[in-house]
């Protein structure tokens, strides 16, 4: 069998083991917007089949994977975002927040996944990955420092600073609730 | 309510929302058929790697940086070369050699006793040779020894 056809097979393989967890992470760098994760998804996908991604084995498979995914959705976001501020510039409108919806915008009645979603989306960047990285995704904080990019000490402490934070936030949630 | 419930929560929250995901993540199948589709698009610079046709792609993408990162260090070098051409062209080299021509023209000028100041004109007042007046003690005493000469003489 020729080597390379045996190699795209193999990484095709492996990357269809990660796709659902992959898709998560996707979602969860665009923000939870699903239409934005697949287009996320699809262009990281390119970069492995197209060599433009390579994986040399230095960390493990998953960890370089979410790597690449976290990189593709700041490049797809910076973009979006670039020609939103053009359109905007061109109809002279003021932006409208989409990127920090407050904590009760996307809150389905009851819906426990919603309040974390909702709440995560009112956390600091580092914060909320390292959170979704170690809770979505069960990787450890290691892992995780790893996806990240920063130290584990760094990571650490994102990851207390936002678990005290969205204890904190969904405490208040469900007070709220029981009120009303 | 006590830490541990908040956790449970938590815990509980991102599960439910692993579920959701999960229910709702587009088909694999598909979505590679998409990128091989636009991977087919993208052009790309094949080279042949050791004579062999049809390299694995990350070998091309391999080539592909060196060439670029060649290319960058031979833009470099070329457009280091054209700056230190025209500074030397522009340069200094003429500009100091003509410095050091007046310089050397000054100190010879100066040396020789030739300097005069700028002002050294003003001094010359057309006249001013009349301004002393002439003495007859010296006409009268060398006309008193010349004739006590002619005298003896005589």
């Amino acid at each position: 069998m020729d080597p390379s056809r045996h190699h795209s097979e193999e990484l095709e393989a492996r990357l269809a083991e990660l796709h659902s967890a992959s898709f998560g992470w996707a979602c969860s760098c665009c923000g939870w917007n699903e239409a934005d994760a697949e287009d996320v998804l699809q262009t990281t996908y390119l970069k492995v089949i197209s060599g433009r991604a390579r994986y040399d084995g230095r960390s493990a498979f998953r960890t370089w994977l979410f790597g690449v995914i976290r990189h593709t959705a700041r490049e797809f976001l910076r973009s979006k975002r670039s020609h939103r501020e053009k359109s905007m510039i061109l109809f002279a409108q003021q932006p409208d927040d989409v990127e920090h919806p407050e904590p009760t915008a996307s809150l389905e009645a009851g819906e426990l996944a919603a309040e974390v979603k909702a709440s995560l989306s009112t956390l600091p960047d580092r914060q909320r990955e390292v959170l979704e990285l170690v809770f979505y995704q069960e990787m450890t904080i290691r892992e995780a420092a790893d996806v990240m990019e920063v130290s584990i000490g760094s990571a650490r402490v994102h990851y207390d600073r936002g678990k005290k934070k969205l204890r904190a936030l969904l405490s208040s949630e469900s007070k709220s609730e029981g009120t009303t | 309510m006590s830490h541990e419930n908040d956790d449970r929560r938590i815990v509980d929250g991102f599960a439910e929302l692993r579920r959701q995901t999960e229910s709702r993540t587009p088909d694999f199948d598909a979505m590679m058929a998409k990128a091989r589709t636009a991977a087919a698009d993208v052009p790309q610079l094949t080279v042949v790697v050791g004579g062999e046709e049809g390299a694995a792609p990350a070998v091309r993408g391999d080539v592909r940086r060196r060439l670029t990162q060649a290319g960058g260090w031979v833009s470099l070098a070329t457009a280091a070369a054209a700056a230190g051409l025209l500074l030397v062209q522009s340069g200094g080299a003429g500009a100091d050699a003509e410095f050091e021509a007046l310089v050397a023209a000054y100190s010879a000028s100066a040396s020789a006793g030739a300097w005069t100041s700028p002002t050294a004109s003003l001094l010359d007042v057309p006249g001013l040779d009349l301004g002393s007046v002439p003495t007859f003690d010296g006409v009268l005493n060398a006309g008193d020894r010349s004739g006590s000469a002619e005298g003896r003489e005589s």
